[in-house]
């Protein structure tokens, strides 16, 4: 057990929250988080199914990577992770129709993000099964974080509710306070995406 | 020859390409005819569940669904414009008229209810393939369908529907409802599906 949580994997799974976290350092998945922002719930959604996605994706290209032809790896790759997503996908429709119906095109979106082939190329066909997970659930979570904290401000400051639930208080509106439109707007999700990254690397500036 | 060279033979990758091809196709099809009843099962129930939801009838789940439908929607008529339900709602017919409309990223469709008389909108269910989350995706939100609750769908005209959707904050008949901010094309999608999808059925409502 001691070996499974060793000082390296912990690595594994705590560099990409922060050091090296996929969207604000690598800078990539943003399309989908200009997409799926604009409110915190799709935004926790997408972060979990893509955490699970990229897990078990790793996982796998982790266990064939010895047989897969280096000629035709990324294609194996691309099946593996869509396979993966409609599997997920078909598994929501049949037991979680409600939750299915609110993901459909973000599940879908999943395939396309550039995180899951950038982890399976860079990580998966290296490491053995075990990194490649941790290594996977790291990057999601990585990425989850990024888009429920750009999905938090714009959703706080966008329509004055956070998972639907009204916070701002409704004497704010009495005093001419208003809902910043703007921030609806996916060119916002890009520019609070930049201030993240500002923020970031003025904090982890010494480390370069 | 060591494994290294062998897996990068042309007969190995066109081996191992097809053996993948297959299992997952064979996999994907598996779970997929393995799923298919239960899925077709839950779009059913949706859909009886939107049309509930026209009628304002919210918030049941499972089974109770499948119930309710049952009680309340005593007929299925086919009408000029499509299908008409028939709903007996506190012992007041309704009737509940499926509409289809196009959206900014894909198709809409939703149904309206509407009183007795054909004169004013009981409830509506709106519903979409891909808005945008949070902005044309909120036409599906009760409190946008709510505002058609009671509206009249014409002004004097019977000829001609006048129900429709505008920018939010410039209503000014009746017969206008709020749009989405932010959504305007959705907004726009939505009043030509109200519009057109009741004109459709222009003789149905004043027969």
């Amino acid at each position: 057990m001691s070996k499974l949580f060793s000082s390296e994997n912990k690595e594994v799974f705590l560099n990409p929250l922060n050091k090296n976290n996929p969207i604000a350092v690598q800078v990539l998945g943003i399309c989908s988080a200009l997409a799926v922002t604009s409110q915190l719930e799709p935004a926790i959604v997408m972060g979990l199914s893509v955490t699970v996605i990229t897990a078990f994706s790793n996982v796998i290209i982790s266990l064939l990577r010895n047989t897969i032809p280096n000629r035709i790896r990324i294609i194996v790759q691309l099946v593996v992770v869509a396979a993966l997503v409609t599997i997920v996908s078909q598994v929501l429709k049949a037991y979680s129709y409600d939750v299915s119906v609110q993901l459909s095109v973000y599940v879908g979106l999943i395939i396309t993000n550039c995180i899951l082939m950038g982890r399976l190329e860079a990580f998966a066909m290296q490491n053995g099964p075990w990194e490649s997970f941790l290594d996977g659930i790291g990057n999601g979570l990585g990425y989850a974080l990024i888009l429920v904290i750009v999905g938090f401000v714009r959703e706080l400051l966008g329509f004055g509710t956070l998972l639907g639930f009204s916070v701002v208080p409704q004497w704010l509106y009495d005093h001419g306070y208003q809902n910043n439109g703007m921030m609806t707007m996916p060119a916002m999700s890009l520019i609070i995406v930049g201030c993240v990254i500002w923020a970031h690397r003025s904090i982890n500036k010494e480390e370069k | 020859m060591n494994i290294s060279k062998i897996k990068e033979t042309n007969t190995y990758i066109i081996i191992y390409a097809s053996v993948m091809v297959i299992i997952v196709a064979f996999l994907l099809a598996f779970i997929s005819s393995v799923l298919k009843p239960t899925q077709d099962a839950n779009v059913e129930r949706d859909k009886k569940n939107q049309i509930l939801t026209s009628l304002n009838i919210v918030g049941l789940k499972g089974e109770a669904i499948d119930q309710q439908y049952a009680q309340t929607i005593t007929d299925v008529q086919t009408e000029a414009g499509g299908q008409v339900y028939v709903a007996q709602v506190d012992g007041q017919t309704k009737y509940v008229l499926p509409v289809k409309g196009r959206g900014l990223w894909g198709g809409l469709w939703g149904y309206i209810s509407i009183d007795e008389d054909k004169q004013h909108v009981f409830g509506t269910y709106f519903d979409h393939e891909s808005e945008t989350a949070g902005l044309g995706a909120r036409i599906k939100e009760r409190w946008f369908q709510e505002q058609f609750n009671g509206k009249p769908i014409f002004t004097d005209n019977t000829q001609q529907v006048a129900l429709t959707v505008v920018k939010k904050g410039a209503s000014k008949a009746e017969t206008e409802i709020d749009g989405v901010t932010g959504a305007t094309l959705t907004s726009n999608g939505v009043a030509g599906m109200v519009t057109d999808g009741l004109q459709a059925y222009i003789d149905f409502l004043n027969k």
